[in-house]
């Protein structure tokens, strides 16, 4: 009865990510057969002398980290809201998770489009005479990996306030009461209640979410394409540039497999962690 | 396990004593979120219905002056747009009802039956499940090839189990435990197979797992993108989400016809997990992370 899940996860996650490890260790063109070039595809990521990827490295971390501060402070603020006895707390609920359900394409081309020369962001700076300029997000080496974080953030901020309401819902309220009686204000009960309850989920959704940030490609691709400049050149996106456009499988293997040990850490406790949950 | 997030009874923390300043404060927080998220989607929703004349318009106004239904019209009528949304149906559906049939059955299999190397699978398939794509579609994009299903929405269908499947059956184990082991019992001493225990009695309780499991497999392969834009090449093969990237050089005025199709495209997802907000909520948060 397992048989076919067994085989589909051999076949088409363990095998092709073995694949790409040997991959990694050839030059191989597409549509071609591969010859054996050992740790060459590697030593040349940090021979080149653009230095795109020592580049494209560093960026990623920054990408990663500013989007998951924004998405945990973000989230928290969120969900700590949704959490209070609102009216019509579902109808919120429900409107706040929209931009995780939507492709991530299409919030992608959305905030293409606001941020566009058409769209309202440049049409408020025109209005109001703020600049003698538009601002052109996605073509300037300096708004450019500011405004994708910010994408990246809007996007994956609901999947954040979705597991902190399920901590924050798991809670014992008596554990509220009697902070209480003991004269605890808001912020020290959010302090020392919520946040340590909190504690263990947000552990778990912070690395799920460090994991998918740092190897999302969808929003990059049709944002900026790693552009202007390199500015916004992340390592997965590089590894696509280098292995599809670019033909050399070989090469773009060996860039995707550079983040492989950062994912083993994650991946390591995310394993234990929900298998121990799981009793 | 999964009945923890929405079974709050009318008691919520901090509540009755929460000061007038963060009654304020959370309202301005709370019209401030409804913004952040609400004013993206409006803007998409009202450039679908302007016309191109007041999109490029610089003295543009909120609203459109009036409702313009071309973009759509353009979409349904001319062009592969109908192509690509075929496309994105049949794929979805075929990995949804692989990941309802596969999961299902391996889901039962590492709860209930004893066999060698269950714990490994169930480490295997949170271990797989967290291989993002990027680190994947080099050695899929080869595979495809050698298969000769590159440029074709079968090679879609083959790899989108890859990202439905190990998550479909972790959840439906998760939901497989809570169900008690009597019933079973007693169905397989009155003779009952397995698969029958499975379908007569395990799969109906279950139902709204396997709404959850649906609902995500199904949304899954429609938003995916990466493995779409790889792996097909041609007009007739892509699907919705890459269709979309191709509508950005059709056109010198791009945007109304962009964002209609945006909105269709997010359309599906939305509705599905509208309706099925508090079973989806449920299961996503027992799936990935418990409270």
């Amino acid at each position: 009865m397992v048989g076919p899940v067994v085989l589909i996860v051999m076949a088409l996650l363990i095998y092709p990510f073995l694949d790409a490890f040997v991959l990694s260790f050839q030059e191989r063109f597409i549509g071609q057969t591969g010859t054996w070039v050992g740790v060459q595809n590697y030593v040349n990521l940090f021979n080149g002398t653009d230095q795109i990827f020592p580049k494209a490295l560093a960026i990623t971390f920054v990408l990663t980290g500013a989007a998951i501060l924004g998405k945990l402070i973000i989230g928290l603020a969120m969900a700590s809201v949704l959490n209070q006895d609102i009216p019509f707390k579902n109808v919120f609920r429900g409107i706040m998770f929209l931009p995780w359900a939507v492709p991530a394409v299409v919030t992608a081309y959305v905030w293409r489009f606001l941020f566009d020369t058409t769209g309202p962001i440049n049409g408020a700076i025109a209005e109001f005479g703020i600049l003698d300029d538009y601002l052109y997000f996605f073509n300037d080496a300096k708004l450019a990996l500011p405004a994708l974080t910010l994408v990246v953030i809007w996007a994956g901020t609901p999947f954040w306030t979705m597991n902190l309401l399920a901590g924050m819902a798991s809670i014992s309220q008596e554990l509220y009461e009697a902070a209480e009686i003991d004269g605890a204000g808001t912020a020290q009960r959010f302090w020392h209640i919520t946040l340590p309850g909190v504690q263990p989920v947000l552990f778990v959704t912070a690395m799920l979410s460090t994991i998918w940030t740092s190897a999302n490609l969808t929003q990059i691709i049709i944002l900026t394409g790693g552009g202007p400049n390199n500015a916004t050149m992340t390592v997965p996106l590089l590894s696509y540039l280098q292995a599809i456009p670019g033909h050399t499988l070989g090469a773009g293997a060996a860039i995707s497999m550079t983040l492989v040990p950062f994912y083993a850490i994650l991946v390591f406790f995310l394993t234990r962690r929900m298998l121990r949950q799981e009793g | 396990m999964a009945v923890a997030v929405q079974t709050r009874g009318s008691t919520r923390a901090g509540r009755r004593t929460l000061g007038i300043g963060w009654i304020v404060a959370t309202y301005i927080l709370l019209a401030f979120f409804v913004l952040w998220t609400v004013i993206p989607f409006l803007w998409m929703f009202m450039a679908s219905i302007k016309t191109n004349k007041e999109i490029y318009d610089p003295n543009f106004t909120i609203l459109p002056k009036q409702v313009f239904l071309g973009h759509y019209n353009d979409l349904v009528v001319k062009g592969p747009f109908m192509i690509w949304l075929r496309n994105s149906t049949i794929v979805s559906l075929t990995s949804t009802l692989l990941a309802l049939v596969l999961g299902s059955f391996g889901a039962y299999a590492i709860t209930r039956l004893q066999f060698t190397g269950r714990k490994v699978i169930a480490v295997g398939l949170v271990g797989t499940y967290l291989l993002p794509a990027s680190l994947l579609f080099i050695p899929l994009f080869q595979i495809i090839a050698n298969l000769n299903l590159s440029d074709s929405i079968y090679g879609l269908m083959l790899v989108y189990p890859t990202f439905t499947l190990p998550f479909c059956t972790w959840l439906l184990m998760s939901y497989f435990k809570s169900i008690p082991l009597e019933l079973e019992e007693a169905a397989l001493i009155d003779g009952c197979g397995r698969v029958g225990v499975l379908f007569r009695i395990v799969l109906p309780l279950a139902a709204p797992a396997l709404v959850v499991v649906a609902l995500f497999s199904f949304t899954q392969g429609w938003n995916e993108f990466l493995y779409a834009f790889v792996f097909t090449s041609s007009q007739t093969t892509r699907t919705l989400t890459v269709g979309l990237t191709l509508m950005l050089g059709e056109d010198v005025f791009y945007w109304g016809k962009m964002m209609a199709g945006a909105l269709i495209t997010a359309l599906p997802p939305v509705i599905m997990y509208t309706l099925a907000q508090r079973l989806v909520i449920r299961g996503l948060t027992v799936g990935g992370v418990k409270g």
